[in-house]
């Protein structure tokens, strides 16, 4: 987040930027396809040119290579079918139910050289594609993009799957003094806590009808049964890690919302 | 629980989708919105008509968003009464289990505001 701050604060001042991962050893596949979803997003590149070079090391140039990112970048290493991974955008809908299940199909082969069915991991998928919808474009008809992921880990032998928009995250989705009549009735102090109580069912959703706030309660569920792992969220100024229950404030606020999960045999 | 002889059965995956998608059309394909009107409405007035209950088979799909759920099974309670329509309906559910709780509740909830 650092790294993008630094970069989109060049695009800000109109600059172009080169991004030099020669000396970079290691980049995890979420990091990987955040940061295609912000080079592919013109409200943080200012419609700015960009170039960079591949990682110097080769696990993790494969790693980029395998990914599915130079499908989005113009590049030599632009692969036709990546094997371990695949980075995927928002298309047509909204809720893309069919890609949900290609990513789900890409990853289960390689843990199980077979198509195994994951519920959790396709209710997660589709939970956090609804979620841009109904907050990422602030309440306006602005259609936000999404982007999602799957990356598989030979040595790790484990499925990571990423989720992210740049919208504007889950607590700045609506009128302000909405959120902050909630926070005062609920006696919550900070969006920290009541990302916490949201993932619990411990209140409704901010659409305020109660039947339609358990979409992020239902990934928390998943995570409980064990059928997700590592569950990691970040919106806004919350950073949360589900598995051990660290949840903290953030100095530097992420635009958007950011899910991340993994699957292990 | 009823002990009413079971009339109509519904496959999600085989009469509607293998991949069962949002609450509404305008969000995307195979929404819980269309199944509700053009699947489990009218299978479950047949059901009705016949004294009888509908067997929906849960079974075969990549999986299920709550929002699907919520919109085909909670709508169906906001459309007709929700004891009735909890009576008329039994699952099959052998990959994901706890799917017809979280279906019951909605039912039970449907019209909570």
């Amino acid at each position: 987040m650092e790294f993008l701050d630094k970069m989109g604060r060049q695009f800000s001042r109109k600059h172009s930027v080169e991004i030099d991962l020669s000396a970079t050893n290691s980049m995890t596949s979420d990091a990987i396809t955040v940061l295609v979803s912000h080079l592919k997003d013109g409200r943080f590149t200012h419609g700015r040119p960009y170039r960079g070079n591949t990682p110097a090391n080769e696990k993790l140039k494969t790693q980029f290579t395998e990914s599915g990112f130079f499908k989005y970048v113009m590049s030599a290493h632009k692969p036709k079918n990546p094997e371990h991974g695949s980075i995927r955008a928002r298309s047509k809908f909204k809720v893309d139910s069919r890609m949900a299940l290609e990513l789900i199909v890409l990853a289960t082969k390689k843990l199980y050289n077979k198509y195994v069915k994951q519920g959790s991991v396709y209710k997660t998928l589709l939970e956090c594609m609804n979620n841009t919808w109904d907050h990422a474009a602030g309440g306006k008809a602005q259609r936000e993009r999404w982007w999602a992921s799957v990356y598989y880990d030979d040595e790790a032998q484990k499925a990571s799957f990423t989720f992210v928009d740049n919208g504007v995250g889950i607590f700045e989705s609506r009128d302000p003094s909405v959120l902050h009549d909630a926070l005062v009735k609920l006696r919550v102090k900070s969006n920290t806590e009541m990302l916490r109580k949201m993932l619990r069912k411990e209140i409704p959703s901010i659409t305020e009808i109660p039947y339609r706030g358990r979409g992020i309660p239902s990934i928390y569920d998943c995570f409980l049964r064990g059928e997700i792992e590592n569950l990691i969220v970040i919106t806004n100024d919350v950073y949360a890690n589900v598995k051990s229950d660290k949840f903290r404030t953030l100095n530097r606020p992420f635009r958007g919302t950011f899910f991340y999960w993994e699957v292990s045999k | 629980m009823t002990t009413a002889t079971i009339t109509a059965e519904l496959s999600v995956a085989k009469d509607f989708s293998e991949t069962p998608g949002p609450r509404c059309r305008k969000d995307g394909e195979f929404s819980g919105e269309g199944f509700l009107e053009r699947h489990l409405e009218p299978a479950y007035l047949k059901a009705r008509d016949e004294d009888g209950v509908l067997l929906i088979d849960l079974d075969g799909t990549a999986g299920y968003a709550t929002s699907f759920l919520e919109e085909a099974f909670g709508g169906l309670a906001r459309r007709y009464p929700r004891e009735n329509v909890g009576e008329r309906l039994e699952f099959k559910s052998d990959d994901e289990a706890y799917l017809v709780d979280d279906i019951r509740t909605y039912v039970r909830e449907a019209n909570d505001k």
